[in-house]
């Protein structure tokens, strides 16, 4: 066992970060209750001073236990109080060189360092935190070694190259390293992108459950609720019911715009300076009013591309593009799980996006693709699909409007128009989802699309399928249809890709093509995971 | 006598709890041989339907399930380790599993069973051969 002892070790302040991320992972749901909860002021007094002693021994010998050396084509990582790890992280094996600072960061001149291979799970290293020059050196190292090394897999492109290709070897192209920025979202399109996306229910979700966690909190609030609620059930009597649906109404109003406005800051502050940069094989993003985020990741581990449209997105003719990485984790720290390269534009015209998506993946045209309708069966199918939980929801509705004694007389007539209406609906949405749904082979391109108000697309290599797996229902083999599940090297919610009510013919075809690619081409460089048969 | 009652509930003073007894049993015999022979016909119908095959210097392909068809195709340049397991009843009745593992991660694993454990290793060389020989080619 050769146990070289790294030379370099992390910034002075890292202990202070360490601190903190244990306060937040630990300490502070305890804290919180503590101090929240009681009336005594001493109490908590004690306890935040022996945790506050706790947590900055424990940020010390964290970060005092902490060293790393570059070496010549590997980083050397070696951490731990009590077990203690060595890590040889070779730089051909990063995929992502992710960056990270907050506020606190900013102050203190320093930067979070989280570097991840193809390998799903844990982060080959995190450095909390270095230097912003030292952070500097690494990065533009990996990201110089890792552009020349994986020049050869650019051959990760619909076009299939000869296996041949792959055996030149490690060649540094001069082109490589110029940086072509690819997108820069200005920041009107940020507040469209506020307005669009709901993400003002975080921050007023947030914000409601610290106020009702808290008695003093909710008396310092102008509003005095019980007085309100005196007020309104003494004059309710007396008020018509066309003004208190006003009042509601106004209330609802309020409460929507509230919600948008948080929605707009929030994107303003998250997404401040979006940009999109890519030197050869390597996409970089930056983005960040307050805490400043910079990542980065190969196009040669792309495993997958989404493509979302809501419904407000199609009201204002935009977009959002999203991309799973090799490796690409839902299980990673609270820090770096929202600082990676998951969103190629949070927003864009499909113009822009089109174009977007043809500079990455050369050949692709998303207008143009040969769109293949699904089975004719497929609306009939959707459609009952969604009446397993549609039916008896109603079916309890109406009876419950039926039989519950002391409802208004109108309630039956009311539940059974509903039930009606909704019926139609869910007729209409399965009709629309598979006259709009299909799939499209181009290249080396699996494309499928789906929905009926929102909209999806999504996008797959044929040479980067781990598996396949076609699967028949007896409703299936009734109708001669499948269905295509394809399993790419990154943590997606579900299947990577999955194509229903597939004429069988047709979904053994797509399955041979990725038979084809999976069998003939290796894996572009790069894209392996970290483990296994070297 | 009352206070008794009370605590125990009246089927059980009954006198004809027997007779519900004896219902009971019944009822629940019958549940179980039905349920027994649906699992027999079931395990029947998937022994029936599962079978794999090794396409040499392609992959393994797996067919299963015996109402939901499936079928598993997994190329040998996927393949990131592989495992020959034998569990305690596998030992008892002379039989192994092969599990193949890829990078992916909804269907990471796919797994050969009740294989003759000798088929097993000869499997799990050849297979190793065939990603020697692919990461040969791939990376020299």
């Amino acid at each position: 066992m050769t146990d070289t002892l790294p030379a370099d070790r992390l910034h002075p302040w890292s202990w202070v970060f360490h601190a903190i991320r244990a306060l937040r992972e630990v300490a502070l749901p305890a804290l919180v209750f503590m101090v929240v909860g009681r009336k005594d002021a001493f109490g908590p007094l004690v306890v935040g001073a022996v945790a506050a002693i706790l947590l900055v021994a424990w940020g010390i010998l964290r970060s005092r236990t902490f060293r790393y050396e570059l070496l010549e084509r590997e980083l050397l990582v070696r951490e731990g109080l009590f077990v203690r790890e060595t890590r040889h992280v070779p730089f051909a094996r990063v995929q992502a060189v992710n960056e990270r600072q907050g506020p606190l960061h900013r102050l203190l001149g320093v930067t979070e360092l989280v570097l991840e291979s193809g390998a799903a799970g844990k982060p080959e290293a995190v450095m909390r935190v270095l230097g912003v020059a030292e952070a500097a050196r690494i990065a533009g190292m990996l990201r110089s070694v890792t552009t020349a090394d994986s020049a050869t897999s650019e051959h990760a492109t619909p076009e299939h190259t000869t296996p041949g290709h792959a055996t030149t070897g490690v060649v540094a192209s001069p082109g490589a390293a110029t940086t072509q920025e690819l997108l820069r979202i200005p920041t009107d399109e940020l507040i469209l992108h506020g307005i669009i996306s709901n993400r003002g229910f975080v921050v007023l979700a947030l914000a409601f459950g610290i106020i009702s966690q808290n008695r003093e909190l909710l008396d310092l609030l102008p509003i005095d609720f019980k007085q309100l609620m005196k007020d309104s059930t003494d004059t309710a009597a007396g008020i018509d019911a066309g003004a208190i649906l006003g009042v509601l109404l106004v209330l609802l109003f309020g409460f929507v715009v509230l919600v948008r406005l948080l929605s707009i800051a929030f994107a303003l502050f998250t997404l401040h300076d979006f940009t999109l940069r890519r030197a050869g094989d390597r996409l970089r993003m930056n983005r960040g009013l307050l805490s400043r985020v910079d990542v980065s990741g190969r196009v040669s581990g792309f495993q997958r591309i989404v493509l979302e449209q809501s419904l407000l997105h199609r009201a204002f003719r935009r977009c959002v593009v999203k991309v799973d990485l090799a490796g690409a984790s839902l299980l990673g720290t609270p820090e770096t799980a929202d600082s990676r390269l998951d969103t190629l534009a949070p927003i864009a015209t499909p113009a822009r996006a089109r174009s977007l998506l043809q500079e990455l993946v050369p050949g692709l045209d998303l207008e143009a693709l040969p769109w293949q309708p699904l089975h004719r069966s497929a609306a009939v199918r959707r459609w009952q699909r969604t009446m397993w939980w549609l039916l008896p929801t109603l079916a309890l509705v109406v009876a419950a409007a039926g039989l519950i004694p002391g409802l208004p007389a109108a309630a039956l007539p009311g539940a059974l128009v509903a039930a009606t209406l909704a019926l139609g609906l869910s007729v209409m949405y399965a009709w629309q989802w598979a006259r709009w749904s299909a799939f499209a082979a181009s290249g080396g391109v699996i494309a499928f699309r789906s929905g009926a108000w929102a909209r999806q697309w999504t996008l797959v290599f044929d040479d980067r399928a781990q598996s396949t797996a076609l699967r028949r229902s007896p409703r299936d083999r009734r109708e001669g249809t499948t269905s295509l599940a394809v399993d790419v090297q990154s943590m997606t919610v579900s299947q990577a890709l999955h194509i229903p009510y597939l004429d069988a013919a047709l979904g053994e075809r797509l399955n041979a093509q990725f038979w084809r690619a999976g069998t003939s081409a290796p894996l572009p460089a790069g894209a392996h995971a970290g483990s296994g048969l070297r | 006598m009352f206070p008794v009652s009370m605590v125990l509930g009246h089927e059980l003073l009954d006198l004809r709890w027997g007779a519900a007894a004896v219902r009971t049993a019944l009822v629940a015999l019958t549940g179980a041989v039905i349920a027994a022979a649906a699992i027999e016909w079931h395990a029947r119908a998937a022994f029936a339907r599962y079978s794999w095959t090794h396409l040499p210097e392609e992959g393994v392909v797996v067919h299963q399930g015996a109402w939901w068809h499936k079928e598993i195709w997994l190329p040998v340049s996927r393949l990131q380790h592989l495992d020959v397991v034998r569990g305690p009843i596998e030992r008892a009745y002379g039989l192994a599993t092969l599990a193949l593992f890829t990078a992916g991660y909804h269907q990471y694993s796919v797994r050969l069973e009740g294989l003759d454990p000798e088929r097993a290793l000869t499997l799990r060389d050849t297979l190793l051969a065939e990603i020697r020989a692919q990461r040969l080619r791939a990376e020299p």
